[in-house]
């Protein structure tokens, strides 16, 4: 909370800001301490929403949160709690919907979730579930980029933090931060939805220097198999269960996920999943964006390790995507010729859908333009969807162990 | 390079290290479990009423040839002859 005291008596105890003085409070608040950190994030929240508007970045997210930003660092913000006179306690909203929404419950990225189960069809992956194992493979970046901060020195439940960047999942990215107590998690947030814009742009790079044209240009024939109704119903139910024995940390993440995905596929709630799809997810995501704004604080933004955080983040997104290539190269050497896997459709098992699926089409087409892709890479995207989730749980599960040291 | 290490907090590193294979580890089981209940599950759903009839079919069929195969073959002999 901002202190909004400032020394408003002169030495003869009276009040300096009489009558319109409280006009220019404010400005003078500025000038004091480190508050011109105050517009240092003014400009960062400008940036954010340039590269919202101009650049399309992730714009459901990266406006709110500039705008958020903005609006929590003015001096004596009335969006966040304030005492005025020394005496009144005013709430503010944004605090209020942080502390509610996200701090005590974590309610608004979980709710998200259901969302998102919503709005993705397992169909293509079901029918060809092979390809669940690269959302496993392509989670390798969280944990490469955790071994990287702790060599940066930062301590285990920062590392992790910040690793969770590389899930490529915002929600997760949010749960698990918050979870773990970092003081980083304005970075976190911030860079975790400016990668998953840049995936486009990162991503081929990322392929490219690990794989040779040869192996871009391996065609891979799709011969869908018929998923039944019944095997899309049992589904979620069965990855929960899954999921909640082996993981039962990651069981708030996946558990939303695929309700959501049930009240797609059942077929009887279509109004809910409707509702779920697009009212819900773009109610949450428009508070989201403002909310996780609070923690954009000029204090606990501005510093060093916000620059190293963006340096983890994009060392994560990379890691990923060579995780999943190089598990594809693994798995071909014991594959005949004509069943080959396309290596870049590893680097799809990131939970970055569908840019991630996008990225390996476009790839793909570059190097030999008859070469669709689209399809595997969509069914290695949306496993990385639940590799994301339940990567997220299996580190709240782990970590918090090694820093109490049972394990 | 010495005083680089030396600032490295060690435990946190080795955290860090069995955070990676257990994590890695863990993810892999859990996708594995998955990849089988989704074969399972594609398994049984393809199978259909009309099968469960043709195999009650076949498996009655089956009975009833290895019933005749196992008969006495004095008795059946009787039976089909008609005298001893």
């Amino acid at each position: 909370m901002l202190d909004a005291s400032l020394n408003t008596t002169n030495k003869n105890g009276e009040s300096k800001f009489m009558g319109l003085d409280f006009l220019i409070r404010s400005f003078q608040n500025l000038a004091t301490g480190d508050n011109w950190k105050m517009i240092v994030m003014w400009i960062i929240g400008a940036i954010l929403i340039f590269l919202a508007i101009k650049k399309e970045l992730e714009p459901s997210l990266l406006l709110p949160m500039g705008f958020g930003a903005i609006l929590i660092n003015l001096p004596f913000s009335g969006a966040i709690d304030q005492i005025l006179s020394d005496t009144i306690e005013a709430p503010g909203v944004i605090e209020w919907l942080y502390k509610y929404g996200i701090d005590a419950s974590e309610v608004m990225p979980l709710l998200l979730f259901i969302g998102i189960g919503a709005m993705i069809d397992f169909g293509p992956l079901l029918s060809n579930p092979k390809l669940l194992f690269f959302g496993a493979a392509a989670q390798f970046g969280i944990f490469a980029t955790i071994v990287l901060a702790v060599l940066c020195g930062f301590n285990l439940s920062d590392a992790a933090s910040s690793g969770i960047i590389a899930a490529a999942d915002g929600p997760t990215s949010i749960l698990v931060g918050n979870l773990l107590k970092t003081q980083y998690l304005a970075a976190v947030i911030v860079v975790a939805y400016s990668y998953m814009a840049l995936v486009p742009i990162i991503q081929p790079m990322a392929i490219k220097a690990v794989t040779t044209k040869k192996e871009r240009a391996i065609k891979m024939a799709y011969n869908p198999k018929k998923v039944s109704r019944a095997s899309k119903i049992l589904f979620p139910i069965i990855v929960t269960i899954i999921a909640g024995l082996i993981a039962p940390a990651s069981i708030a993440l996946v558990g939303m996920l695929m309700f959501g995905n049930l009240l797609r596929e059942c077929g009887v709630l279509n109004t809910l999943s409707d509702a779920a799809q697009k009212m819900l997810a773009n109610l949450i995501t428009l508070l989201l964006g403002i909310t996780v704004a609070f923690s954009m604080k000029a204090d606990a933004f501005i510093r060093i390790e916000t620059l190293m955080i963006m340096g983890f983040g994009l060392f994560g997104f990379v890691m990923d995507s060579v995780g999943g290539v190089m598990f594809a190269k693994l798995i071909n050497i014991f594959l005949p010729k004509s069943k080959k896997i396309n290596p870049m459709v590893g680097a799809a098992g990131i939970s970055a859908f569908p840019m991630s699926a996008r990225v390996v089409q476009k790839l793909g087409l570059k190097t030999d333009p008859s070469n669709h892709l689209l399809m595997h890479a969509l069914s290695a995207n949306v496993s990385g969807q639940i590799g994301s989730v339940v990567a997220g749980g299996v580190v709240l599960a782990l970590v918090p162990m090694m820093l109490t040291g049972v394990i | 390079m010495s005083t680089l290490l030396a600032k490295i907090d060690k435990d946190a590193l080795i955290n860090a290290a069995n955070l990676t294979w257990q994590g890695m580890l863990a993810i892999f089981i859990v996708m594995t479990l998955i990849f089988v209940a989704v074969i399972i599950l594609n398994k049984v759903t393809a199978i259909t009423k009309a099968d469960i009839k043709d195999k009650f079919k076949r498996l009655k069929q089956k009975f009833s040839k290895s019933a005749n195969s196992n008969t006495d073959p004095v008795q059946s002999k009787i039976d089909t002859d008609g005298d001893i």
